[in-house]
């Protein structure tokens, strides 16, 4: 299983047009091989032919670059590596997200990307201001989003968690944001999550207010009976008016306000480590992911949201092989849709490799 | 090149934030023999040890600038960076840096805008209206609580929105990185100026600062131990004796019930008298002599192998009981 799939790696890297990373010799490489649990790490190459021959020869089941810049990648100590800067990197992915349960691998793909819109166009973008980013499919669940904003480079550790806190609402404090005691719903223009804070309170007003039966959602609120919901309901109306209404309201919809509404519904999502660490192994665009053999995919913004990693990751061809099931399994990639029982079967190259790599099957 | 001398013309205004490249202009050509030496420069002299000392105690009183003393002001700026540079002392370095960024920050707060961003452009911060960019807020904040945390900020395009106070106190932090990075060396500092309330000071603030505290009598210096047995063995000791005694005890944080309690046995006690003068020492802070003038005193007593290598009684006491909890072995566990 493990050469069969050492051999179609091989046969990609051979032949595969590899996107070099930016100051690609200034970077650490790292890689993991099939039937190896190591990574062989520290390693830099001085051209692109070398990567590239490297990646053909050894062909790895997982390749990745440091998100670091250094006068000396190859020195085994992070102190004696020089540490010239690093791209900002956020990680998302769908181990890390509250998905539905029975989640289906479409929703889940779906969640992802609505997550990744979110972080990119909400965050990255309209708030921070950064200009040139790099969109990634994992190989697997997620995306990862690379900056190259040359403010951001020089950025140390402290100051990337402050901008993953801002990201997913950890330490906002809400007597800042709302008032203390006398509470006032932001403006929906301010900026920050003054205007996330207002925007998402306003829409819930209009949600509410739009439906046939608004009293009767507002009630599915803890402590919220007949009488508080139709006050909530008429307070609600005017809080475009006055958005000091709230402080008349019952103050379990205020609990409900800061505990549910306020943060839960415009935060983002990402992986905090990954973001935080200056020194981070990231997966390097245009190798093979080792557990699907599916392409590390760098996707401009137009396409993304048509991307569908298992029509538009696919390594390999239509070639049909002979392969031996391990394990029943149903599978959906590209044209090959099927309920595979034990046996052996014959399916497209594309699909035997993904269901090698996952284990299920082997060459027969 | 930075214009608040050319636009506004004042050099006091330039002398209110020495750590400018503007600044040291005004005292670059002058020669530092004279500095050093000349009757002429006294007062810089004076003023450069008291911003030091200023800088020790956390004693926020501000040097009143104007167009008179403008020069001695800059000029004692850069020799109090030259004796912290000279004791070589991060305690001392991060403390100085605070103290002459805070000065620094009192005289921006009363400052016009045009000013204010004036000295800002010249730390490399650039404030567009009320904004400043995201990663100057990050790098410059404080603290990251509530309102200096970014998430509470009102964030856009890249920029935080920022009022005055904010943005001075961003600058506070600016300043105080600029003036801790500003290396200047003056070979024969401490031959020139007498650095030893300094070096006491500094010991001092040292020893009050550990978490646990209590005097440990086995770590004093011999010279101090000498005088504590003279009195013990009812041997008359000197006034100059008794007064570096109490400076000393004084300066590790003894409170005046112990020092008195260390006097009494002395064979002229006279309790009323004895507590004027602790009192009078320890009010006035004043700081036990350096080991140069405890020579000259004739009370240097059977110098260690430590006392070849420290200035200052206080100094003595401070690397003992630091090395002390050093080399301390912790236990194995089996």
């Amino acid at each position: 299983m493990e050469e069969f799939l050492q051999k179609k790696f091989k046969e990609y890297y051979s032949n595969a047009d590899l996107a070099m990373p930016r100051r690609f010799t200034r970077r650490e490489y790292g890689f993991m091989f099939f039937g190896k649990s190591t990574m062989m790490r520290h390693m830099s190459f001085s051209s692109s032919q070398k990567i590239k021959a490297f990646l053909a020869d050894k062909a790895p089941a997982h390749v990745f670059y440091s998100s670091a810049y250094y006068t000396k990648p190859y020195e085994t100590d992070m102190k004696d590596k020089g540490w010239l800067g690093a791209d900002l990197i956020f990680d998302l992915d769908a181990d890390h997200l509250s998905l539905p349960e029975n989640c289906t691998y479409e929703k889940m793909l779906s969640i992802v990307k609505r997550e990744t819109k979110k972080l990119v166009e909400d965050f990255l973008i309209r708030d921070f201001g950064f200009r040139d980013l790099e969109l990634v499919f994992s190989g697997s669940r997620g995306y990862h989003i690379h900056v190259y904003d040359k403010e951001a480079l020089d950025l140390g550790s402290r100051e990337r968690r402050e901008i993953i806190d801002y990201i997913t609402g950890n330490g906002i404090s809400l007597d800042l944001i709302l008032g203390k005691e006398n509470y006032a719903i932001p403006s929906e223009k301010e900026s920050g999550w003054y205007g996330k804070i207002g925007r998402a309170v306003n829409e819930y007003a209009d949600k509410i207010l739009s439906m046939e039966n608004g009293v009767e959602e507002l009630k599915k609120i803890k402590g919220i009976g007949d009488v508080k919901a139709e006050r909530i309901y008429e307070g609600l109306k005017k809080l475009k008016k006055n958005p000091k209404v709230v402080n008349a309201l019952p103050k379990e919809f205020i609990e409900y306000l800061k505990e549910k509404l306020a943060i839960e519904s415009s935060k983002g999502e990402a992986d905090e480590p990954v973001t935080s660490d200056i020194h981070r192994l990231i997966r390097f665009p245009t190798s093979l992911h080792g557990k699907t053999g599916f392409i590390v995919k760098s996707l401009s913004f137009e396409d993304f949201d048509d991307f569908d990693p298992l029509q538009d990751a696919i390594a390999f061809g239509d070639e049909l092989l002979q392969m031996r099931v391990l394990k029943p399994f149903s599978i959906e990639i590209k044209d090959f849709h099927a309920n595979v029982k034990e046996g052996i079967i014959e399916m497209p190259e594309y699909a035997a490799v993904f269901a090698c790599a996952r284990g299920l099957c082997t060459p027969a | 090149m930075i214009g608040i001398g050319t636009k506004t013309g004042k050099k006091s205004t330039i002398a209110r934030y020495p750590f400018l490249l503007e600044a040291f202009e005004m005292i670059k050509d002058e020669s530092m023999e004279e500095i050093l030496y000349s009757e002429a420069f006294r007062g810089s002299r004076a003023l450069a040890v008291a911003r030091v000392q200023s800088a020790l105690k956390n004693d926020e009183k501000q040097i009143f600038i104007d167009e008179r003393n403008c020069f001695e002001a800059v000029l004692s700026f850069y020799l109090a960076k030259a004796i912290v540079t000279h004791i070589k002392d991060n305690f001392l370095l991060k403390r100085h840096s605070i103290f002459e960024a805070k000065n620094a920050y009192y005289y921006l707060e009363k400052e016009s805008e045009e000013v204010v961003d004036q000295v800002a452009k010249s730390l490399g911060i650039e404030r567009e209206g009320d904004k400043i960019r995201f990663v100057t807020f990050l790098k410059y904040a404080p603290n990251s609580y509530g309102s200096w945390k970014l998430v509470n900020t009102r964030l856009s395009g890249g920029m935080v929105e920022i009022d005055r106070h904010i943005f001075l106190r961003i600058m506070q932090e600016a300043m105080r990185e600029r003036i801790e990075r500003i290396r200047f060396s003056v070979s024969d500092i401490d031959k020139a100026i007498d650095l030893s309330s300094i070096y006491a000071e500094l010991s001092s603030r040292k020893i009050a600062q550990r978490k646990e505290y209590r005097i440990e009598f086995d770590s004093f210096p011999p010279c101090m131990k000498n005088i504590i047995a003279q009195i013990e063995n009812n041997i008359n000791v000197s006034h100059l004796g008794r007064f570096s005694l109490v400076a000393f005890l004084n300066g590790i944080g003894m409170k005046e019930e112990e020092i008195m309690k260390i006097l009494m046995p002395t064979p002229d006690f006279d309790d009323r008298v004895a507590r004027y003068q602790v009192e009078h020492i320890t009010g006035k802070e004043y700081s036990a002599p350096s080991c140069d003038s405890m020579r000259t005193y004739s009370l240097c007593f059977e110098p260690d192998n430590l006392c070849a290598k420290i200035k200052h009684p206080m100094q003595y006491y401070e690397y003992k009981i630091n090395h002390k909890d050093h080399g301390r072995v912790p236990s194995k566990e089996v």
